[in-house]
């Protein structure tokens, strides 16, 4: 009998090749099991695309070796199975075995859209199976060889050869591949604060991916076509007419537009970043002018390196996987596969941890206009960021009026809410709520109702916009009082009877306005152009029918409001007293008024009401009704808008009074002792303390009514304004008493009053106790550390124990205590000017000149300019009676009238 | 038994761990305050100021021509100075007077610019007209007077709401004089301040204006008080004003020094002005001898104007620390003051704007900046209520350490419709600083049921007794003269100064009084104190009964010399080495 030769010299081919092969598949295996062990050991993710080739090298090696596996191993065995040395058939059968269940394993991991092992149990004893059994192949091969024919020398050392220089190019490519990573950033479109990575030429193909993401995210990019930040470009009418006005003057004044890249880094990043912006034209014919804020813009963001916002984000490149921008539609799916089977990387890289803090958001929601750009100074702009931080809603604040009963960590919360979806896309399968499919809205339901004339697929999504909107605010109707004068007595609206009401002529009507689901100022944003008004109507019904009888705050016939409504907002001027009309951003120079309201807090408007001569109505009806509008109308149609701006309704309050005393209230379904704690809020806020009189009458009849210990800290408030510190004393204690769920607030205003009369140690005692505890309750989670107006000003009772300290050693310690405190304020925030008097104050006790310099310039760099008003203020005001009257601190609206009959 | 006890624990145990894991949240809570205002206080010794029915003869109204349009100097007040006028000795007084606007129907009145009183030597005064002197109409301010020509007689600087007034002495009485001081017609002049600025030994003036304001721009503007009617305008809404320094060329001749002083700086080169001025306080700010000046800006940064030794001046507020509050905010201030101890350190007090406290800046020993010691002392927690202007350091008891009292009114007539706590007229405050609980300021009580329009405040002894005694000035009403029958813990020693060359008043020279036994005290010859008014010359002492002291003084000029003055002499004048007797 012819003896078989048990590996013939083709199949010793073969046996070389997948040898080779199988080292490949080890190193790369290991590399891949190492990256999942320590992603599992730190709860984090390392993959990277070097690690996804690696993958894709693993899985595409290992697919391609199952066929010459197989044939080797039938042919081997054909040839060897009758050998003598029955050992070694043995262990070559078991090591068969064994080296198939691997190949089998290998394939059955594998995920192909709509074929994939189900994950848990049996995808797991799949994976074990991959990652053990090699070793068991490793051992199986090594007796294989033993009791069969040992491997020669030579052929031994190639393989370690092979081996050793596979490893080498892991390793280099694992260097090459960190040496890449290690960006250096730089700042190249001053005064825009973007940072790339050093010497990047963007392409726009980098940028402009968005049909890439469509491919799996169909319905966020839907959603996100309807959105502000989608119309953040020159796509959107009024910021394309804005910043081409900008731009002209810069021209004119700069010879070149460079400042206007200020507003680039946040509106028009992909033309900034390509260069385009600076191009005559800013590419405005061009696509990458109606990108906006896209897909890559934001989720390309790598870095939020402070809190400065004005576009300080850092953006690079994202990585991708292999063959993500392929045009070819093989590689193209293979890509998609590789994203699917390994989404960790995809997550990681397109959504870094950043994108879930407020600063993400604030890197463009927080402004602040440079000295390049108004070649006046550093002044502050919208502030969405600090709003939010300073707020209870974040529950940061110390010293805020409410706080919700769970608290927002990010914008997220408001602005990316959970999103229910008829047809989900790969990132809604991902999230369950109730069974419901869900998205994270990339709508980003926000104030911008005219998005819906600027696309044609927008207008659906203003729908969820305007139901967001209208949680808000809400508006009521807090009351009358006689004489028509602000310190008149007051009734509350139900407590009046007609006749009342019409024993006296002069009446003054109040509504208050009050903040309810709001992260950061009503309005906030474009405050100078948003128009957010309150339209009050007073109406009666006689014998011969209905007419309104006075009314504020109408739209005109041409759509525009009338100018002496009671708006929320903040007017503000240029240097010759024009105000800012046309969001010309470069003029803006200082605040004639802010009436804007924050986070759970109240304003209130007055309204004066004379009764007609001879007026014997049946019924009295008034209402009021905050309107929103997100440009006026003339702004729009300057812009080139077309369709009439949408507005909505926020929040309603109607009261109807007659003769037979029968009343009745529409409106918000509000407990009554918070409704006139939110008036005393109004009236506790309103400027230079001109309402605490008033305040304090209301917050007394919400104690005196409901012993409720929120009144007795508001209370305390006003005697701390009015600078009763027994009677402060006395509030606090009784809001103790009565088990205030702000046991902080009382601590922190006891710490005032402490202050206020020279008792610095104690009050200093109690403000470390507010900053220090855990003040948590129920899912309310504080972090009071982080109120840097609290950190400022316990640094500030400590530089003054400093300075009464009576050694060295104790001055040191409160310089140390007053050093700590304004490290974190700083951290928090490094353009408040407070910190920086304070670190001056510290630099002065510490006896360092320079530094106390250098802290005296940042402290005058960002405080208010005392003499802006006085260049401004009487320019407008002289100009324009409306202005004029608007900006007195507390405006007593009156009341246009109507006297002849309107049927 | 033993297993099933083991399996109890076990199930205990992460029953337990369970538990710690998900109890809710403790929470900390909040401790009641202890406050009890008398705490720890200690006896406060009796004050005793007192008003007279007829005023003491004072019966002078001011007129501030306030009939309904509310223009903003209405209610800034005018001034009083304790001059020895007539030259018998005693203090006299002048009241600053205001006028009805030029169009309006009661300017048809004769009203005056000055109103003299004379005193008898008891404190008793009696109207005089003093021919020359202040008999124009003019809407006055502040008030400074001393010796300009070299005759002997206090010549007097009044600052207006258009042009200022400068009187020197004659033969005959006074004469207006025509000088560049008069200023422009278009502004309005408030707080003014005769002291050596070149060191050249004679005195320089430097005036200062509140705001850029004229009635046609007041009433372009309708300034409401919540809708109950008319509202005196901010002083943030109008543009600054300006500082002027005049040099004194000899005998009371000056020309426009301010470009040269570097002050034009502050307002120039494209520079808008934060200059909204009302007192001007001389201090050795910067402890190098000569004076410089704290410019009290109402709701902009103060300044200080570091006087480099030859009549320039740098602006040095924020970096020496009294510009802002302790926050690093401007506050509305309207009047000052400043003592100093002859360890060197030095305080200067602010009186600010209604619901601001104090500003009580305090230089340490051996220190080169001032830090906001307001709510440090306890001053903030008395005076946050109060609309403070005039402020003044005053040793009401010769304790050798002196008090605060401020006067206070509110600016508007009708604010108490809005504030419980805020009335128009508003009772003074006297504070005593308790050396043995760290130095706070405590309230003396004295005279908190009297109310007044407080604006300006002048002290020296008017009754004869060695005493400082008071006089305020208000709105609109008649002023008030308090006699200070406070029981001396000591004796008085009242020291006139009378310096060499032109600057014979001496003014910026330091006194220090040596006695043994007893702390030094230290104090300045700087008159121009609180708010547009001038106090006493002299310098008011306290010893130990019996005692013998000796005064060192560093004159003006720089040089120094030293007295002795006997026991038991209850004044002392001093002449420099060198003056003429």
């Amino acid at each position: 009998m012819r003896k078989r030769v048990a590996l013939p010299s083709h199949l010793a081919r073969v046996h070389d090749a997948i040898w080779l092969a199988g080292l490949a598949l080890t190193l790369t295996g290991l590399y891949l099991v190492s990256v999942t062990f320590l992603e599992w050991l730190a709860r984090s993710v390392f993959q990277n695309s070097l690690y996804q080739w690696l993958f894709l090298v693993h899985v595409v090696l290992g697919v391609l070796c199952t066929v010459p596996v197989v044939y080797f191993i039938v042919r081997h065995f054909l040839a060897a199975y009758r050998r003598p040395n029955r050992q070694a058939v043995q262990v070559g059968i078991r090591l068969a075995i064994v080296i198939l269940g691997v190949v089998l394993s290998g394939w059955l991991l594998i995920r192909i859209e709509g074929l994939a092992l189900p994950s848990g149990w049996p995808r797991e004893t799949m994976y074990w199976l991959h990652v053990l059994l090699p070793g068991l192949i490793v051992a199986l091969y090594v007796r294989h060889r033993r009791v069969g024919i040992a491997m020669e020398r030579a052929a031994l050392r190639r393989r370690a050869m092979a081996a050793l220089t596979m490893l080498a190019l892991l390793v280099a490519a694992q260097v090459g591949y960190f040496a890449l990573q290690d960006t250096t950033w730089e700042r190249p479109f001053g005064p825009s604060m973007v940072e790339v990575p050093k010497g990047h030429q963007w392409r726009e193909q980098e940028l402009m991916q968005n049909g890439y993401c469509l491919r799996c995210h169909e319905a966020s990019h839907r959603r996100w076509r309807s959105s502000a930040h989608h119309f953040s470009s020159l796509n959107n009418p009024v910021y394309a007419f804005s910043i081409a006005n900008t731009r002209k003057k810069l021209l004119a004044r700069d010879g070149n537009t460079h400042a206007s890249r200020f507003c680039a880094g946040c509106h028009d990043p992909v033309l900034l970043l390509t260069g385009k912006f600076d191009k005559s034209d800013m590419g405005v014919d061009t696509a990458a002018a109606s990108e906006g804020v896209n897909c890559i813009v934001c989720h390309a963001i790598r870095e939020v390196p402070d809190r400065v916002g004005n576009g300080h984000y850092r953006i690079a490149p994202p990585e991708h996987y292999p063959f993500a921008l392929s045009r070819n539609p093989l590689l193209s799916w293979l890509s998609d596969q590789l994203v699917k089977a390994k989404p960790d990387f995809h997550k990681k890289s397109f959504a870094p941890a950043v994108e879930k803090t407020p600063e993400f958001c604030g890197a463009c929601h927080k402004v602040h206009i440079p000295k390049e750009l108004n070649h006046y100074r550093w002044l502050r702009g919208q502030n969405h960021l600090d709003e939010f931080l300073l707020s209870g809603v974040s529950g940061i604040s110390v010293s805020s009026f409410y706080y919700p009963e769970k608290m927002e960590t990010n914008c997220n919360g408001c602005h990316m809410p959970d999103k229910p979806v008829s047809r989900p896309d790969d990132a809604a399968k991902l999230r369950g709520h109730g069974g419901q499919a869900v998205l994270k809205d990339h709508v980003f339901p926000s104030a911008n109702t005219a998005i819906g004339l600027m696309h044609p697929d927008a207008e659906a999504a203003m729908e969820d916009k305007t139901r967001e909107l209208q949680k808000s605010a809400r508006v009521q109707l807090a009351g009358w009082r006689r004489g028509g004068s602000v310190d008149g007595p007051w009734s509350p609206m139900k407590a009046l009877r007609l006749e009342d009401l019409l024993s006296e002529q002069d009446w003054l009507l109040e509504a208050v306005i009050r903040t309810t689901k709001m992260g950061h100022w009503l309005t906030g944003g474009t405050t100078d152009s948003n128009q957010l008004w309150l339209e009050l109507t007073a109406t009666v019904t006689e014998k011969n029918g209905r007419r309104w009888i006075a009314r504020s705050g109408q739209l005109t016939e041409d759509g525009e409001l009338d100018a002496s409504a009671h708006q929320i907002k903040a007017e503000l001027l240029d240097r010759k007293g024009q105000p800012i009309r046309d969001r010309n951003v470069e003029d803006i120079f200082v605040p004639l008024y802010n009436r804007q309201i924050p986070p759970g807090a109240a304003d209130v408007v007055h309204y004066r009401l004379r009764w007609p001569e001879g007026a014997h109505p049946e019924q009295v009806t008034v209402q009021a009704r905050l309107w929103y509008r997100k440009f006026p109308p003339y702004l729009w149609r300057k812009a080139g808008g077309t369709g009439t701006l949408p507005r909505v309704l926020l929040a309603e309050n109607r009261w109807r009074i007659d003769r037979t005393g029968a009343v009745e209230m529409l409106g918000p379904k509000v407990p009554e002792w918070q409704a006139w704690n939110d008036y005393g809020i109004a009236l506790l806020r309103q400027p230079a303390g001109r309402q605490l009189r008033q305040a304090r009458e209301m917050f007394r009849n919400v104690w005196d009514n409901w012993l409720q210990p929120d009144a007795a800290l508001n209370l305390a408030r006003v005697a701390l304004a009015e600078g009763r510190s027994d009677d402060a004393v006395a509030w606090i204690n009784r809001a103790i008493k009565k088990g205030t769920d702000k046991p902080w607030l009382a601590e922190w205003l006891s710490a005032q009053v402490l202050v206020d009369n020279g008792r610095y140690r104690e009050a200093y005692e109690r403000m470390q106790k507010v900053l220090g505890s855990n003040w948590n309750q129920g899912e309310q989670r504080f972090d009071f550390s982080r109120d840097r107006r609290a950190q400022n000003k316990a640094a500030e009772v400590a530089l003054t124990l400093s300075q009464m300290a009576s050694g060295e050693k104790e001055k040191s310690h409160w310089l140390q205590r007053a050093e700590h405190h304004l490290q974190l304020a700083l951290r928090e925030d490094r353009e408040n000017p407070d910190t920086w008097q304070n670190l001056w104050r510290l630099a002065r006790l510490q006896g360092n000149q320079e530094k106390a310099r250098n802290y005296r310039l940042l402290h005058e760099r960002y405080r208010p300019d005392d003499t802006a008003r006085g260049a401004a203020v009487l320019k407008a005001r002289s100009a324009d009676p409306v202005l004029d009257f608007l900006a007195n601190p507390v405006p007593v609206h009156p009341l246009t009238w109507k006297q002849d009959d309107e049927h | 038994m033993n297993i099933s006890k083991r399996w109890w624990l076990l199930l205990l145990l992460p029953l337990g761990a369970a538990l710690l894991w998900w109890w809710p949240d403790a929470g900390e809570e909040a401790e009641q305050v202890t406050f009890d205002a008398d705490a720890g206080r200690v006896d406060v010794p009796d004050f005793r100021l007192v008003t007279a029915r007829d005023n003491f003869g004072v019966d002078f109204v001011p007129e501030n021509g306030a009939y309904g349009e509310k223009l903003l100097p209405e209610t800034m007040g005018q001034g009083v100075a304790m001059v020895d006028l007539d030259r018998d000795g005693d203090l006299d007084l002048i009241f600053v007077n205001g006028t009805a606007w030029p169009w309006h129907e009661k300017n048809a009145g004769s009203t005056r610019l000055l109103h003299v009183y004379a005193n008898d030597g008891t404190g008793h005064f009696r109207p005089i007209q003093i021919p020359g002197l202040g008999e124009q109409k003019g809407y006055g301010q502040a008030i400074v007077a001393a010796e300009l020509n070299g005759d002997g007689k206090p010549d007097v600087f009044v600052t207006a709401v258009g042009r200022n007034f400068l009187y020197l002495s004659s033969d005959h009485g006074y004469e207006l004089r025509d000088s560049v001081v008069n200023g422009p017609e278009d502004e309005w002049s408030t707080g003014a301040l005769l002291f050596d600025a070149d060191t050249d030994g004679d005195l320089d003036l430097l005036v200062a204006s509140y705001v850029t304001w004229s009635p046609e721009l007041d009433r372009r503007i309708n300034y409401q008080l919540a809708g109950i009617g008319k509202a005196y305008g901010p002083p943030r809404d109008y543009p600054g004003g300006r500082l002027h320094l005049y040099e004194n060329l000899g005998y009371g001749q000056f020309v426009d020094a301010t470009s040269k002083s570097g002050l034009q700086a502050l307002w120039s080169e494209g520079r808008e002005s934060a200059i909204k001025a009302l007192a001007l306080q001389a201090l050795d700010a910067d402890a190098d001898g000569d004076l410089d000046v704290f410019v009290a800006n109402d709701t902009t940064a103060n300044m200080l104007l570091e006087n480099q030794g030859d009549g320039t001046f740098r602006e040095r507020g924020a970096s020496l620390g009294v510009a802002y509050d302790n926050q690093g905010h401007s506050t509305g201030a309207m009047g000052a003051d400043t003592f100093s101890l002859s360890n060197g350190e030095q305080w200067l007090v602010v009186g600010n704007f209604a619901n601001e406290a104090n500003s009580l800046y305090w230089r340490a020993p051996g220190s080169d900046f001032y830090s906001d010691m307001a709510a440090a002392t306890g001053m903030a927690a008395l005076t946050r209520r109060a609309l403070t202007f005039g402020v003044l350091f005053v040793d009401l008891n010769l304790d050798g350490m002196p008090e605060t009292f401020q006067v206070n009114g509110h600016v508007e007539n009708e604010i108490a419709r809005l504030s419980a706590q805020q009335t128009y007229a508003q009772p003074p405050l006297l504070m005593w600083r308790c050396s043995d609980c760290g130095g706070r300021w405590l309230d003396t009580g004295v005279m908190s049921d009297q109310r007044w329009v407080g604006r300006g405040l002048a002290a020296g002894d008017l009754n004869g007794d060695g005493r400082p005694d008071l006089v305020l000035t208000q709105v609109a009403r008649s002023p008030v003269v308090l006699m200070n029958e406070t029981e001396a813990a000591q004796e008085a020693l009242v020291v006139r100064l009378t310096g060499r060359g032109e600057n014979s008043d001496a003014i910026g020279a330091v006194v220090e009084l040596e006695v043994a036994g007893a702390p030094v005290q230290r104090q300045w010859v700087l008159p121009v104190r609180g708010y547009f008014s001038q106090s006493d010359m002299r310098l008011y002492f306290a010893r130990p009964k019996g005692a013998a002291a000796t005064v060192r003084i560093r004159w003006p000029d720089g040089r120094q010399s030293a007295a002795s003055i006997p026991a038991n002499t209850p004044s002392a004048s001093v002449s420099q080495p060198g003056s003429e007797p």
